[in-house]
């Protein structure tokens, strides 16, 4: 059977019977949703690289409380959430800034071989932009959006995951779609 | 917006459709919308694939494959206003003077399982006798064969189960279906499971309790030595608590099974069961105790 055809349910019971390799797999398949659930809350990339280590081990170790009935998603971002309010009161709400800010402009994703050097300046401006609009994004607004846009999850799976009402998580993202209109709006009066 | 998220039905995206044709200061917002949304996924997927993490998770659980075994977080009724109306009730008791009844436990925390006989099966897979599963509530397991229960709360309990059962732990109770089998209460006080449907109350000495009254035989792979283990598991003076480690090669899942436990009388049990020379036994009182941190509180918007 190939292993993209399995349940997540099915790789639980087959992690529990001792075939560990199959977390590999959960692994797979959400370590980008619990990343960018934490980007939307974490400054330092460094954190969010340990968070997300932190949660799939402490998922793997609790797997047998892992109650079948949730998403596994879900319950992977509650777990996350938990030790995310952990490390801020270890941290005394003391967060590190800007790192992902640059981190993400220094990254090269938005080089495109065939596209000329203007091109290339303008995007990454945009980006840029976009970066620090969202991060001005309150973060119960911000979260779906990401998880939505980033994640190209549907409004009810997000709801699902985050224990929202699908009409909250609808709405959320409306309202943030409708704050970056009018950021992107004033960004472009003020250039 | 929800036509950019694609979320629209048919008949609403064929409208929408239709009017972006004719509305260029809409059909601009759309595509400038889609356009931030690519540029936003792209530098977050590049960033994620530089920074993922996906081999050191691994690596750290080849390193230390433990399981711990599922605790189950008992409602506030349970927690206080029963143990609360049991003590009123205790006290009630012991001022009439009339002695009190045997008390069944109606849900324990947590339960776990190992094979005592070399041909156990389960889930259709022959399973070494050192091997310990946890009982969860999203998986049912069908054993085959002589199997040992610890059923953990403030009192633990011992169960053998002979013969031929599907498993699951539901709503905190051990749950027997499909079950032919025997059952036999081996340590502790007394115990409610389900089998079949029905409530059963394990008490001790209750042996050769037949679920279902058509079968007359136990499984043949059972083996003498192995019911030599459990009468003398029986006359153990505590319940057991057991920590079992494979070796780390072979990457097996290893359960931790913590709570009140007398050390020796956990080691004694699982050597006895265990034909695997080699393996690590520890003491419970030698492991970390973690509590679970996952339903302390619910996911909430972040506000």
């Amino acid at each position: 059977m190939n292993k993209h055809e399995v349940s997540d349910i099915e790789l639980v019971k087959k992690i529990l019977t001792g075939e560990i390799e199959y977390f590999s797999e959960l692994v797979e398949r959400y370590e980008k949703l619990v990343f960018s659930y934490l980007l939307s809350r974490l400054n330092d990339i460094q954190e969010v690289e340990d968070i997300v280590q932190d949660t799939f081990v402490k998922a793997f170790r609790h797997l047998a409380s892992y109650d079948c009935e949730r998403k596994f998603a879900g319950w992977l971002v509650t777990i996350s959430r938990n030790l995310l309010i952990d490390s801020r009161r270890k941290a005394g709400r003391n967060i590190a800034s800007t790192d992902l800010v640059t981190d993400v402009l220094l990254s090269d994703s938005l080089k495109e071989t065939n596209a000329h050097p203007p091109e290339i300046i303008i995007r990454r401006e945009r980006f840029r932009q976009i970066v620090n609009m969202i991060q001005e994004l309150s973060e119960d607004l911000r979260t779906p959006f990401l998880l939505r846009v980033v994640n190209e999850l549907p409004y009810q799976e997000i709801a699902e995951i985050l224990n929202l009402p699908l009409q909250t998580v609808k709405n959320r993202i409306f309202k943030a779609r409708g704050v970056l209109r009018e950021k992107r709006e004033t960004y472009e009066e003020m250039s | 917006m929800a036509f950019a998220d694609g979320e629209l039905d048919k008949s609403e995206l064929a409208e929408t459709a239709a009017h972006l044709k004719t509305c260029q200061t809409c059909a601009r917002e759309v595509s400038g919308m889609s356009e931030d949304d690519n540029l936003l996924r792209e530098g977050v997927s590049n960033v994620f694939a530089r920074h993922r993490v996906n081999e050191r998770i691994m690596n750290q659980i080849r390193s230390n494959p433990v399981v711990e075994a599922a605790p189950v977080k008992k409602p506030f009724w349970q927690r206080i206003l029963l143990p609360a109306l049991a003590i009123g009730l205790i006290l009630l008791a012991a001022i009439m003077m009339i002695p009190a009844e045997r008390k069944y436990h109606g849900t324990v925390d947590s339960v776990s399982f190992q094979a005592l006989n070399a041909g156990a099966t389960v889930d259709g897979m022959t399973v070494a006798a050192d091997r310990v599963f946890p009982l969860s509530s999203c998986c049912a397991h069908q054993l085959n064969g002589d199997f040992l229960f610890v059923a953990r709360r403030q009192s633990p309990a011992e169960f053998r189960m002979q013969g031929i059962a599907t498993v699951k732990f539901e709503n905190a109770v051990p749950t027997f279906e499909e079950a032919d089998i025997e059952l036999d209460l081996v340590n502790g006080e007394g115990l409610q499971i389900i089998v079949n449907g029905e409530k059963v109350e394990l008490s001790a000495g209750m042996v050769n309790f037949r679920s279902s009254p058509k079968v007359a035989s136990v499984s043949q792979s059972i083996s003498n030595d192995n019911a030599a283990t459990v009468i003398e598991s029986a006359s153990m003076p505590a319940t057991t608590a057991a920590v079992i480690e494979e070796p780390v090669a072979s990457a097996a899942v290893v359960i931790d099974s913590t709570v009140d436990a007398t050390p020796a009388s956990a080691s004694e049990t699982v050597a006895a069961a265990s034909a695997t020379a080699g393996d690590a036994i520890e003491p419970a009182d030698a492991v970390d105790h973690i509590t679970n941190p996952f339903t302390e509180e619910p996911l909430g918007d972040g506000r």
